[in-house]
């Protein structure tokens, strides 16, 4: 409020007051600002504005800054490490990872260098496959050393050593998992104990074994352990620092919620699983597979040669065998008088085509009067015809006599009938009357015979 | 499931190891004690609040040249205090042992074990010492790792409290 000017007269101070009133408020208002002390509202809103602006502008404020956040630091690590530890967990995993990352290329590259000069045969062999598979030689070394396998990879609460999730590898022994986490828990007191400072725990990161090894990935609320034999590469160990720190990530609230419930944790064991892996050394590998390929294919082969050969054979005894069955029928028919083979095929049924005379035997009876090597149904078809063998001819023609007398004997000849011996007049007068009649015969020789009187 | 980390405390040959095999299923070899100063035993038991896994942390022998390493108590969720009934000594000492637990592990279940309830003869405590302490609240229990007597109902009774926690 301005106060009112005794030395000017009342109208001037009137017109004073109507000029400059509002800029006059303002100024007071100023003053009144200017005369408390800094209020921590106005510059909370300019603030972040302001550290953006003058940090664009120089460094300044950095430098301004830097002592008294290295001394908020160092005074956080002093009064509880355990915040700043959990803070920078997930930055410092992967950072640690790339350093180590840097040590393997740096370590491989010294590897190639020792291996260049390397006149060893097996380091010339190695030579060769690196130029052959155009993979670089360290690489080839590298993996040519390594064989290892990780059987089982436990999560293991810091605070109380329980067992919150568990995998194993196929096939691989199972010790009770439970137990083995609860003494991990008790070996890292122990060590904690014995060896840390007070209050400080001490982290154990690896046991030797003669068996094997145990790869611990600490992280603020559970260790990820992994149980591995042989020689792992740097990989396993990166790949349960990185399961560590996921299930740290996805599990939070879980961990801060634990109360011996190791229900919700049965999340983490797909992540676990990815750390199950092995690896055989190449050469080793190869061996296997080459030798496992090759059993399998020489039995293979041997199988089929043998199978073929088996079915070979046995074809070729079966086809004999029918060959010769048929052979046989052929055989046996043919040499009955008045049957004519036409035709024998078939393995089974064996078709039979025949021509049968009347006068002779009849060809089922001889068929099953023999015995073949393979059985087989026979089908017979005939048709009947006349024959003209001389047993048939001579049939036909004692059909048409009286029984022959002793004394005489007969005999077919192309289309002759001999005769010989002694026969009555009678008899030859009957032959010789009826051979016209028997169908394949036209003629008589009676050179031979003593014809006698009729008795 | 569950599963809950219980500590075995009591002064020199109370009997914590024979009680303990008379409960569990799983242990590991008996040389670890020697070594790191702590068996493990696993037994699983059916609870109101369902299946419960307790991994029992039996702690070496409390005496003068190894006196109990409170590091082991980190994360337990029980405590039995083991006394002998024969030696009144034991039971002055399991009291200081709650004490000291107590401090390392705040408030949490804690049951008595009085052992070698069996040994009729030489049983020295008097009843009302024990009556003394379950009228201040403590859990008491007579057990005998001999005969089994009063093992069972324990470690049930102790799981019971840790689910009700």
């Amino acid at each position: 409020m301005s106060e009112p000017n005794d030395s000017l007269p009342p109208s001037l101070d009137r017109l004073r007051e109507l000029l400059v009133k509002p800029e006059q408020g303002r100024i007071e208002a100023v003053e009144e600002q200017l005369a408390e002390p800094v209020d921590a509202q106005s510059v909370a809103e300019v603030l972040p504005k302001a550290i953006s602006h003058r940090g664009t502008d120089d460094e300044a404020l950095s430098l301004a800054l830097t002592p008294t956040i290295e001394r908020g630091l160092e005074e956080s690590v002093k009064r509880n490490p355990k915040v700043l530890a959990d803070a920078v967990f997930p930055i410092i995993g992967p950072a640690i990872r790339r350093s180590i990352a840097q040590t393997m290329s740096e370590f491989v590259e010294s590897i190639n260098r020792t291996v260049e000069y390397s006149l060893t045969l097996k380091g010339l062999s190695w030579r060769i496959e690196a130029w052959r598979t155009g993979r670089p030689l360290a690489e080839i070394v590298l993996a040519k050393s390594f064989r290892y396998r990780v059987e089982q990879v436990f999560l293991v609460h810091r605070e109380t050593g329980l067992l919150l999730a568990h995998v194993v590898a196929d096939g691989a022994p199972q010790w009770e998992p439970d137990l083995v986490s609860s003494m991990l828990g008790a070996i890292q007191d122990f060590m904690s104990d014995s060896f840390g400072g007070e209050g400080q725990d001490v982290q154990l990161e690896q046991i030797d074994i003669a068996s094997g090894l145990l790869i611990l990935s600490p992280g603020p609320d559970a260790t990820v352990a992994g149980w591995v034999r042989g020689t792992p590469p740097p990989t396993v160990r990166e790949a349960l620092v990185e399961a560590c720190e996921r299930v740290h990530q996805e599990l939070a609230p879980e961990f801060t919620q634990f109360d011996g419930d190791t229900e919700p944790f049965t999340f983490s064991r797909p992540v676990l699983g990815e750390c199950i892996s092995e690896q055989a050394t190449e050469e080793g590998a190869r061996r296997k597979q080459q030798s496992k390929s090759s059993w399998v294919t020489w039995l293979l082969l041997w199988l089929a040669v043998v199978g073929i050969v088996l079915i070979l054979i046995n074809r070729h005894a079966v086809r004999s065998q029918r060959e010769d069955d048929r052979e046989a029928l052929r055989a046996n028919l043919e040499a009955a008088p008045g049957i004519s083979v036409q035709s024998v095929e078939g393995d089974d049924p064996i078709v039979l085509d025949l021509w049968v005379d009347p006068r002779a035997k009849d060809p089922r009876k001889i068929v099953d009067g023999l015995t073949l090597k393979r059985s087989a149904a026979i089908e017979i078809t005939t048709r009947p015809y006349l024959s003209a063998d001389p047993e048939i001819l001579l049939k036909r023609l004692a059909d048409r006599l009286p029984p022959k007398p002793d004394p005489l004997t007969w005999r077919v000849q192309g289309e002759t009938l001999y005769l010989k011996g002694r026969v009555p007049a009678s008899f030859l007068a009957l032959i010789e009357q009826r051979l016209p009649f028997v169908e394949g015969l036209s003629q008589v020789d009676t050179s031979a015979v003593e014809v006698v009187e009729n008795q | 499931m569950i599963r809950r980390k219980v500590c075995m405390l009591g002064a020199f040959a109370v009997g914590k190891t024979s009680l303990v095999r008379r409960f569990v299923d799983d242990s590991f070899s008996d040389r670890y004690q020697s070594t790191v100063g702590v068996k493990i035993h696993k037994r699983r038991l059916s609870t109101s609040a369902g299946e419960t896994s307790l991994l029992i942390w039996d702690l070496h022998g409390d005496d003068e040249y190894q006196p109990v390493r409170t590091t082991y108590l980190r994360g337990a969720s029980g405590l039995f205090l083991v006394a002998d009934g024969t030696r009144p000594g034991t039971l002055e000492r399991a009291l200081e042992l709650a004490d000291l637990a107590r401090g390392a592990v705040g408030e949490i279940p804690l049951h008595l074990l009085v052992n070698k309830v069996d040994l009729d003869n030489e049983w020295v405590l008097e009843a009302d010492q024990l009556d003394s302490l379950v009228a201040r609240g403590w859990s008491v229990h007579r057990t005998s790792a001999k005969s089994g007597d009063g093992v069972e109902e324990a470690f049930h009774s102790l799981a019971e409290a840790m689910n009700a926690e």
